[in-house]
């Protein structure tokens, strides 16, 4: 399967995600709340970026699969976005502070970098690059899920438990299979697939440090 | 309001197809098979390639209308399961013959989405949209009989759809007024070719005569 080996070249990346320090702090329950803020003002940036790359790759795409893409994108805003505007609220923040929130150079690169995947490439490798995002969240929480257990802060726990649910495991189910059968070019494939677990671990470490390098 | 703006300007042809001799024999149980086979293959293609339409458009969308077209292209991809099933209970292939009216207004909208403004894409899918429910509005109040095809005709002038066109319509007036006047010229423009459009695609499934 294409996914498997897209994922076994980037190992070395992954595994640095599942260290990165903002993401064992988050799991573990002692992360700086001012940190995690910052982090999810970004992230709910970037998920409108994502929405946007996804409804692009469906254009391209014959029906059927044309509909299953947009069924991902419809998804992803009702179920993971609406989390993030409970999350807003309880973190003190409005829906309008989210969207107004200017995105740093690593969030901005990495929404360009997928939407100009979707408009340069084929479906398929317009998916392959919001692979590692959805995927990488999900093998994340599988990593500290022993650490999660033990996590105190009720705010982070809540949030990552959305990452071990069985609506969220579909989807990333789903995303696999779109690609598993429909394997294009691998060489492409994988430099987009690198390329986004590169930004992943960017995003993280942009998250950690509190913004960009300026 | 734009949306009325708009509709008056294209009075001439929306008078044209409201209705159309398709609609008339469609209301008067009149309209032979073979006619409805035609439009329902073109207008299967027709929907399929909207769903595109309305993804790239989607794409330029403002950040709080995302959603509203996430679910607006589910919902209308799932149409699509009523052509199937009618199509197999009549018995008619839907991968027939493509007419090139059709194929002209699908490069149409696919080319305003892409190149043209977001104003003038969103007055394009609304100017289909209420196209679409007026010309099936017209078949429900003209109906004297239950029709064939009736679940087509309770689709598309149900309430529901009613109030979806209506919200399109909300969502377009207030887009129209955060606009110049140039870009609303446009989007004129584009609204009048549309409406050019809908008025051929009623003639594919009417008689086989070539509108100048």
């Amino acid at each position: 399967m294409i996914t498997e080996r897209l994922r076994k070249e980037a190992d070395v990346i992954w595994g640095r995600i599942f260290e990165h320090p903002f993401v064992v702090h988050l799991y573990r329950g002692d992360l700086p709340i001012e940190k995690f803020k910052f982090y999810v003002l970004q992230d709910f940036n970037y998920l409108v970026g994502l929405t946007r790359a996804l409804s692009v790759i469906a254009s391209k795409a014959e029906y059927p699969i044309m509909a299953e893409i947009i069924e991902l994108a419809r998804e992803e805003i009702t179920t993971e976005m609406k989390n993030y505007e409970e999350l807003l609220n309880r973190l003190g923040f409005t829906l309008e502070d989210a969207i107004k929130t200017e995105p740093t150079l690593v969030n901005s690169a990495y929404m360009d970098f997928m939407l100009s995947t979707a408009y340069r490439g084929n479906w398929v490798e317009g998916l392959t690059a919001l692979l590692p995002c959805f995927w990488s969240y999900a093998e994340i929480a599988e990593y500290h899920k022993d650490a999660l257990e033990n996590n105190k802060n009720e705010i982070y726990r809540e949030w990552a438990q959305v990452y071990l649910s069985d609506e969220y495991l579909g989807l990333v189910k789903r995303l696999r299979k779109l690609i598993d059968d429909n394997p294009g070019d691998y060489e492409r494939m994988r430099r987009i697939f690198m390329t986004g677990s590169k930004f992943e671990l960017a995003f993280w470490e942009m998250a950690w440090r509190g913004g960009d390098v300026f | 309001m734009f949306s009325e703006e708009l509709l008056r300007e294209a009075r001439s042809i929306w008078n044209e197809f409201l209705p159309h001799d398709f609609l008339v024999k469609m209301a008067e149980n009149r309209l032979p098979q073979e006619n409805f086979a035609r439009w329902l293959v073109n207008d299967y293609y027709f929907v399929k390639n909207a769903l595109r339409f309305m993804a790239l458009l989607m794409a330029k969308a403002p950040d709080d209308l995302l959603q509203f077209f996430a679910e607006s292209i589910y919902y209308i991809s799932k149409e699509l399961e009523m052509f199937k099933s009618k199509a197999s209970e009549l018995g008619i292939s839907l991968k027939g013959e493509i007419d090139w009216r059709a194929k002209a207004y699908v490069n149409y909208l696919l080319n305003v989405a892409s190149l043209r403004s977001f104003l003038e894409g969103f007055t394009a899918f609304y100017c289909e949209e209420k196209a679409y429910y007026e010309a099936w509005s017209w078949v429900k109040s003209h109906q004297k009989d239950k029709s064939p095809y009736q679940e087509f005709i309770d689709h598309w002038s149900s309430e529901e759809f009613g109030e979806y066109v209506k919200r399109l319509e909300s969502i377009l007036n207030k887009l129209a007024e955060e606009h110049g006047e140039l870009e609303k010229r446009r989007a004129r423009e584009v609204f009048l070719e549309v409406s050019k459009f809908e008025l051929l695609f009623w003639d594919i499934g009417g008689e086989l005569e070539w509108r100048r």
